[in-house]
């Protein structure tokens, strides 16, 4: 009499419908953010508005130190020339990207420089939190 | 003498597709959208840069001062006042005079965000002619 070897198989079904289901839930309900360079944490804010969409960002660090980033050349990350930059391009609207914990008096320095430079529109990035 | 086939019992062959490599590369993306996705919704907060000089707008016939400490207490006319309450007192003022000019004194040393908070409130009130100064104490 010859003996049968059976194969003791898991079902797997199951467990590929749960993993695909949470991957379309990844899909569909996150956005893919890019990393950070500057390790900034944004401040909190209780109104919901369209994100920022100008040409320009200014980054200012928690010690006041001051960045520029153009969207269109993701390299053109410099360090303290932004003056020179902001002259140049001569932008209508600016975004600000500012650490929660950054002291008030660099907030206001940049608000001050923005305002001689004449620009008009100036958006400050925040994470929407509900109230 | 062999058995002829035909009398065996016959046993039926199973096709199945191997679905392994299907699995590892869910699994990857899987992974991938994990780590790569955020659920934090973006949003931006508008800030008025006003050429008007500090002194000219304190001065000023229906100006509100609202003052904001080291320690993140917030003063509305030199009143002492809870930051959850200051969105009734600018409503009620912003009712009285709708010109009312608002102009914050932050402390150097504040952070940023106890700012935003402020300023937001302020918006929620109705009123978006805000100065930013510091506080020169």
């Amino acid at each position: 009499m010859s003996s049968k070897k059976k194969i003791k198989q898991i079902n797997l079904i199951p467990l590929i419908n749960v993993i695909f289901l949470m991957l379309i839930f990844f899909m569909l309900a996150g956005t893919i953010t890019t990393i950070d360079p500057y390790k900034i944490k944004i401040p909190e804010s209780i109104i919901k508005n369209d994100p920022a969409t100008p040409f320009l960002t200014i980054i200012v660090k928690k010690n006041g130190e001051i960045f520029i980033d153009s969207k269109n050349k993701k390299k053109e990350l410099q360090k303290r020339n932004y003056l020179e930059i902001l002259k140049a391009r001569k932008p209508k609207e600016i975004s600000l990207k500012i650490d929660s914990q950054t002291p008030s008096e660099y907030f206001l320095k940049v608000l001050k420089i923005l305002e001689n430079e004449k620009i008009k529109k100036v958006v400050i990035e925040t994470n929407y939190i509900k109230e | 003498m062999k058995t002829h086939s035909f009398y065996q019992k016959e046993e039926k062959e199973l096709i199945s597709i191997n679905i392994t490599p299907l699995i590892d590369i869910v699994f990857l993306l899987l992974v991938f959208f994990m780590l790569a996705t955020s659920f934090i919704q973006k949003s931006t907060i508008e800030v008025n840069l006003s050429t008007g000089k500090t002194v000219k707008v304190e001065n000023q016939k229906g100006t509100v001062v609202l003052i904001l400490n080291k320690e993140g207490q917030v003063y509305l006319n030199k009143k002492l006042i809870n930051i959850s309450n200051i969105r009734n007192e600018i409503i009620h003022i912003i009712e009285k005079n709708p010109k009312s000019k608002i102009l914050i004194k932050s402390h150097k040393k504040i952070a940023v965000q106890k700012v935003i908070r402020l300023i937001e409130e302020i918006r929620m009130a109705g009123s978006d002619n805000i100065k930013l100064v510091n506080l020169e104490k």
